[in-house]
């Protein structure tokens, strides 16, 4: 089976559905993950040195490709990718010596994060969606990390092994990922 | 490109939906029955592969879905993509951590940031 025509659905950003999630989507011009390029600051989350998997959106978008030329193989099943795995203290670390700066920190803890998040989203306050995201991604296996414990799909969907200091680097210097 | 309702009646959805091998759906998992009714739209136009509004974390865990208890609706949509597979519609959920283009922020428009 060839899958060659897609149809996505995308929000539209704009409408008043979807006003309720903009809180959540402003948050990223700060970092709301944490780490602010534009002001050298991080939010650590308690100890700062838990693994968490992440993905770059590129490779989020090879994996649908991957999906798409794959279909026996991916057929009703979860997919795991992950581009890179680090802790905070790790990222904290990189970003400090390509950025040539000392970055100031703050410390936030998983659990209130979440106990904040899941409070505001009970009240129907959709700013409750960050808190309770990286209260919960920073909280430890396996909703921060799986790949010790998932078989990765990442050579089936065609990724390419990365480093996280060459992700870094060409953030830091303004180029695309 | 096809511009749909907001209400995203069955129709419209259908109509858009015909004659596409895969539909893939980047909307915030918000309105379950709402995402629920897009599957059904898909499956009757015949789409073969549904790649629902995953993208994060493992909520295949049950541990996960307690302890970020928003991913529910998450798990729900992938529960009623099984009740679908009979229909010769198959899925696939892309679990993907966090996205790092948000770890680092370096731009400053909020459409780059969620596409």
């Amino acid at each position: 089976m060839a899958l060659s025509s897609i149809g996505m659905l995308l929000p539209f950003l704009g409408s008043t559905r979807h006003g309720s999630n903009l809180p959540f989507f402003r948050g990223i011009k700060t970092g709301f993950l944490g780490f602010d390029l534009n002001s050298k600051t991080a939010t650590i989350f308690d100890a700062g040195d838990v693994p968490v998997c992440s993905t770059i959106l590129s490779d989020v978008g090879q994996s649908i490709v991957g999906i798409l030329k794959n279909p026996k193989e991916t057929a009703n099943r979860y997919v795991y990718i992950r581009t890179v795995t680090f802790t905070q203290n790790q990222l904290l670390a990189i970003l400090e010596k390509l950025t040539g700066e000392k970055w100031s920190t703050t410390k936030r803890g998983t659990a209130e994060a979440r106990q904040t998040g899941i409070e505001k989203l009970t009240k129907g306050d959709m700013s409750g969606v960050p808190d309770l995201l990286t209260g919960g991604i920073h909280a430890g296996e396996p909703a921060a990390v799986y790949d010790q414990t998932r078989k990765l799909d990442n050579g089936l969907l065609g990724l390419k092994d990365v480093t996280i200091e060459d992700l870094v680097d060409k953030i830091v210097k303004g180029q695309a990922v | 490109m096809h511009d749909i309702d907001d209400t995203y009646p069955q129709d419209q959805l259908v109509g858009a939906f015909k004659g596409q091998d895969a539909v893939i759906s980047l909307l915030p998992p918000v309105d379950v029955n709402q995402l629920n009714s897009i599957a059904d739209a898909a499956a009757q136009a015949g789409v073969k592969r549904y790649i629902p509004s995953e993208f994060g974390s493992d909520t295949a865990a049950p541990e996960v879905l307690k302890l970020i208890p928003m991913f529910n609706k998450k798990a729900a949509i992938t529960d009623y993509l099984k009740t679908k597979e009979s229909s010769g519609m198959s899925w696939t959920a892309v679990v993907n951590g966090a996205f790092f283009d948000w770890y680092v922020v370096a731009f400053s428009r909020i459409d780059q940031a969620w596409l």
